[in-house]
């Protein structure tokens, strides 16, 4: 003989439900709130429209050497205009440090 | 020793002299470079040949010996680098000192491809075709300053050429950081970009770096190339060619055997370079 009737197993069915999906949710929630807080901004039209997709460069033969890794969607959001200040002193002199940074 | 920088050839200039009297050589030799190969002086040997109506020239010996550079950065890129786009250049509106370019309405008609040639000191070219010295005079500017003594140092916008060990070269990417530090020592290292020059063409933004293959602004994944050489010209002749060949440029790179090693700032800001390249801490 069960020691529960059947309104009892039905409640507790019910009780078992609802603590599942509010635990889901909960659980839902905190993986998603923490790349919501972490999203860059999405990169302007403008600035990339002349940039062709592509994920990384094609490997060389030899392989390829990853100095800094950025992944997908993690896009810089602006470019700087100016170029990084470079040595104006004699101090510098002990050891020459031209920086390069296109033009 | 003396370390100088100015203003030549519309950008910055930095070297590191023998002396104060080095220092002053070299600064008249970049007002010569430029007077011979700018586009935007009015009366520089190059802008007269532009405007000109004849199709060929007996060139100065330096705008001769630029030239021949160009004619050899055309032969290493299977003529990807092609210093005959000028006329690409100037349609989509680079046509002036970069601070006075504005923006234009509408895209311009597709250019012809370049055409020219030169033997010896003599330039023969097609009434389309212009010439766009740009990074290939000031990589040669500077490998002559330093081969003539006038610099152990020398740097023009970013294209530089040492004789000094000692010398290392932070890469700055076009956010203002710092992708890595390159230990140059002796030889010539360049970066080539198209973040900086930048404008709006019709519904386009454009650089000023002219695909040869389509007479258009390029489109490529690399924000920016730096290569190390031998010299400095060669180093930018191979930092165009690695933007302009896009998600293939490093492997292009690694099979060239006159690269000795080269990095990309991708799109997202990653940083990839070909193997053996050596970064200092």
């Amino acid at each position: 003989m069960s020691r529960f009737d059947a309104a009892r197993w039905d409640r507790i069915v019910i009780w078992s439900a609802a603590a599942l999906a509010w635990g889901t949710a909960v659980i839902a929630t905190s993986l998603q709130t923490p790349n919501a807080e972490t999203a860059p901004p999405p990169a302007t039209v403008g600035e990339y429209s002349e940039l062709a997709p592509g994920t990384m460069p094609r490997p060389t033969s030899k392989g390829l050497v990853i100095l800094r890794f950025t992944p997908d969607g993690d896009e810089r959001s602006s470019a700087v205009a100016a170029s990084a200040p470079t040595p104006s002193t004699p101090t510098a002199l002990a050891a020459p440090e031209p920086a390069s940074s296109g033009s | 020793m003396i370390h100088i920088s100015f203003r030549a050839m519309g950008t910055d200039v930095e070297a590191w002299c023998p002396g104060v009297e080095a220092g002053q050589q070299l600064r008249g030799w970049f007002e010569q470079v430029e007077q011979a190969c700018s586009r935007f002086r009015y009366d520089s040997e190059l802008s007269q040949i532009n405007r000109s109506q004849d199709q060929s020239f007996a060139l100065s010996e330096i705008l001769a010996e630029v030239t021949q550079a160009g004619d050899r950065a055309r032969d290493l890129t299977e003529g990807l680098v092609d210093i005959g786009v000028g006329a690409g250049v100037v349609d989509w509106g680079y046509d002036r000192t970069f601070e006075l370019v504005r923006p234009l309405d509408r895209r311009p008609p597709r250019n012809v491809a370049p055409e020219w040639s030169i033997q010896a000191r003599t330039l023969t070219r097609s009434l389309r075709t212009l010439l766009d010295l740009g990074g290939i005079a000031k990589g040669w500017a500077c490998d002559r300053a330093v081969e003539q003594g006038m610099a152990t140092v020398a740097s023009a916008g970013g294209d530089i050429r040492s004789t000094d060990s000692r010398t290392t070269v932070p890469i700055v990417d076009p956010w203002g950081e710092i992708a890595a530090r390159v230990p140059l020592g002796v030889g010539g290292l360049a970066t080539s970009s198209i973040a900086r020059r930048r404008w709006k063409a019709g519904d386009r933004e454009v650089s000023h770096l002219i695909d040869p293959r389509t007479m258009e602004p390029v489109r490529t994944p690399v924000r920016s190339a730096t290569v190390g050489s031998r010299a400095a010209v060669d180093a930018e002749i191979g930092a165009k060619a690695v933007l302009l060949h896009g998600d293939d440029g490093l492997a292009w790179a690694t099979d060239a055997d006159w690269i000795q090693s080269a990095i990309v700032v991708w799109h997202d800001g990653s940083v990839y370079a070909t193997p053996g390249t050596v970064v200092a801490a």
